[in-house]
C-alpha cells in the first residue's frame, strides 16, 4: 500500500541531509583524533581532507548514474547474482545498525559525561532511539523537511560560536607551520575521510531513486559534501587557534571545551550548551539517516512490500546494542581510531568500486553479444 | 523474572498495534517477518536484561579486519 505512494525528496533537502550526515559525529570528535596525528597543520590535512570528501562525492554520483533507477540492494543482486548480492546487501545493513549503535552510544557517552551527569546511560539511549524510530516511522520525506528547518538554527547557532570565538584567537598557536611529516598527515586525512567521507556511502540506498530530480543532483552533492566537511574544517581550525594543538589533541570534545572558553566581555559566557545543540541536531539526523537505511537495506533484501513493520524491532534492538558497542570510553576510542577506519574504507570504497568496474564489464560484454548476434 | 515479564508486556504492546493493520492490509508475509524479528528481538531484550552474554558486533568487525590491519601496518 505505501509503496504506490512515490517517497520523493528535492535536491536542495539532499544537500542539506548530506550536510547534517557529514558534520554528524565529525565535528565534535574529529579534531582531537587529527591533532594528535598532526598537531598544529591539523588544519592543512584536514583542507585536503576536503577536497578528498569532494572526490569521494563525486564518485557517489557516477555510482547513482550507474544505478539508474535500482536501489544500491538492487544493483548488487544485479551484479553479483542473487545469493552473493543478499549477503553484500548484509554486510551493509550491518554496517548501518553497527553506525546506529554506535552513535546512540555516543550521545550517551557525551550527555553523561558533560551535560546530565547523574542521568542513567540508558535512559538517554532510549530518549534518542524513540525520537529516531518515530522519525523513520514518518518517512524520509518528513526527516527531509525536518533538516530543511533545523539547518538555519544549526547555522545560525555555529555562526554564533565563531563570532564570539574571534577575540580570543592566538594566529602563534599555529607555528611552526608545516612541520607534521607525510605519513602523519596520511594518517590523519584518512581518519577525516574515514568520518566525513565514507559513510556518505548509505546515501546509495535511497538517492537516486527517491529524488523528484535524479539528473540535476550532482552539485547538490558536490556541494553538501563541500559544506559540510568545510564545517569541520572551521571548526578544528579554531581549536587549534584558540585552544593549541596540544590541549585539543587531549580533549576527548574539544569543540565542546573550545565553546567553555568564551568570554565575551565577561558578559556572554559559557555558552557550550550552543554546541551541545548544534551536535545533537546534527548527530540526530545522522542516526536517524543510519538507521533508515539499516531499515530500509533490510526490508529491500527480504523484498518486505512495506518497511514500517520493521522499525519497531529493529529500533529496540539498535537501543540494547548501543550499551554493548562501546563496554567504555577508552574502548570507544581505541576502536574507532584502529578499526573503523578501515572498515569505513571497505565498506565505502571498495566494495562499490569493485562492484562499479564488474558492472561496466558485464555491460561491455553484453552489447559485444549482442552486436555480433545482429 | 519480574523484568522479562514487563518486556514481554512491552513486545505484547508493539504487536497489538502493529498486526492488526498487517492483517487488514493482508500482508501476511511481512507479518511472519514482524513476529519473527520481534520474538527475537524479545529474547535479546531478556539476555541483556539480565546482564547474560551477548557477543559485541564491534568485536566481530576487529576480528574480522585485524589479518588485513597486520598486512598493512605490521607493527
Amino acid at each position: 500500500m505505501e509503496e504506490k505512494i512515490k517517497i520523493r525528496i528535492s535536491p536542495f533537502q539532499l544537500t542539506v541531509l548530506i550536510i547534517l550526515f557529514t558534520t554528524g559525529t565529525t565535528i565534535l570528535v574529529t579534531p582531537a583524533g587529527m591533532t594528535a596525528e598532526t598537531k598544529q597543520d591539523a588544519w592543512l590535512s584536514s583542507i585536503i581532507g576536503m577536497f578528498l570528501c569532494l572526490g569521494y562525492a563525486y564518485f557517489l554520483y557516477k555510482c547513482g548514474i550507474a544505478m539508474g533507477s535500482k536501489t544500491y540492494i538492487q544493483y548488487l543482486e544485479k551484479v553479483y547474482g542473487r545469493i552473493v548480492g543478499k549477503i553484500i546487501g548484509m554486510l551493509y545493513v550491518f554496517f548501518a545498525f553497527i553506525g546506529t549503535s554506535t552513535l546512540l552510544s555516543y550521545f550517551g557517552f557525551f550527555t553523561t559525561t558533560q551535560i546530565l551527569t547523574d542521568t542513567p546511560i540508558e535512559i538517554l539511549n532510549i530518549l534518542l532511539v524513540l525520537l529516531i524510530i518515530f522519525a523513520v516511522r514518518a518517512g524520509l520525506e518528513v526527516i527531509a523537511r525536518t533538516g530543511e528547518l533545523l539547518i538555519t538554527w544549526f547555522f545560525f547557532l555555529l555562526f554564533a560560536l565563531v563570532i564570539f570565538l574571534l577575540p580570543e584567537l592566538k594566529l602563534e598557536k599555529l607555528t611552526p607551520v608545516f612541520e607534521a611529516s607525510f605519513s602523519d598527515h596520511t594518517k590523519a586525512i584518512f581518519n577525516f575521510v574515514s568520518f566525513a567521507g565514507f559513510p556518505l556511502i548509505l546515501f546509495l540506498m535511497f538517492y537516486p531513486k527517491s529524488l523528484n530530480q535524479p539528473r540535476q543532483a550532482k552539485w547538490n552533492i558536490l556541494i553538501g559534501s563541500f559544506i559540510g566537511t568545510f564545517t569541520v574544517t572551521v571548526i578544528t581550525l579554531l581549536c587549534i587557534l584558540v585552544l593549541g594543538a596540544s590541549i585539543t589533541a587531549k580533549q576527548l570534545y574539544p569543540s565542546y571545551v573550545l565553546a567553555k572558553s568564551v568570554s565575551l566581555f565577561e558578559i556572554i559566557e559559557r555558552i557550550e550548551s550552543i554546541m551541545a545543540s548544534v551536535w545533537v541536531i546534527s548527530i540526530f539526523f545522522k542516526s536517524t539517516i543510519y538507521f533508515y537505511t539499516c531499515v530500509l537495506g533490510l526490508a529491500q533484501i527480504l523484498k518486505v512490500k512495506w518497511y514500517r513493520p520493521l522499525v519497531f524491532p529493529l529500533g529496540v534492538l539498535a537501543c540494547i546494542f548501543s550499551t554493548i558497542v562501546y563496554p567504555n570510553i577508552v574502548y570507544m576510542q581505541k576502536w574507532d581510531s584502529t578499526y573503523w577506519p578501515p572498515y569505513a574504507l571497505i565498506m565505502g570504497l571498495i566494495i562499490p568500486l569493485i562492484t562499479l568496474i564488474i558492472d561496466k564489464v558485464q555491460n561491455h560484454f553484453r552489447s559485444n553479444n549482442q552486436s555480433k548476434g545482429m | 523474572m519480574l523484568k522479562a515479564i514487563g518486556v514481554l508486556f512491552i513486545f505484547l504492546l508493539i504487536a497489538f498495534f502493529q498486526v492488526p493493520q498487517l492483517i487488514k492490509t493482508k500482508l501476511f508475509r511481512e507479518l511472519w517477518i514482524f513476529s519473527f524479528l520481534l520474538f527475537f528481538v524479545a529474547i535479546i531484550t531478556i539476555l541483556r536484561i539480565n546482564n547474560l552474554f551477548l557477543p559485541n558486533p564491534l568485536e566481530i568487525v576487529a576480528f574480522a579486519l585485524d589479518p588485513l590491519i597486520r598486512l598493512f601496518l605490521p607493527n
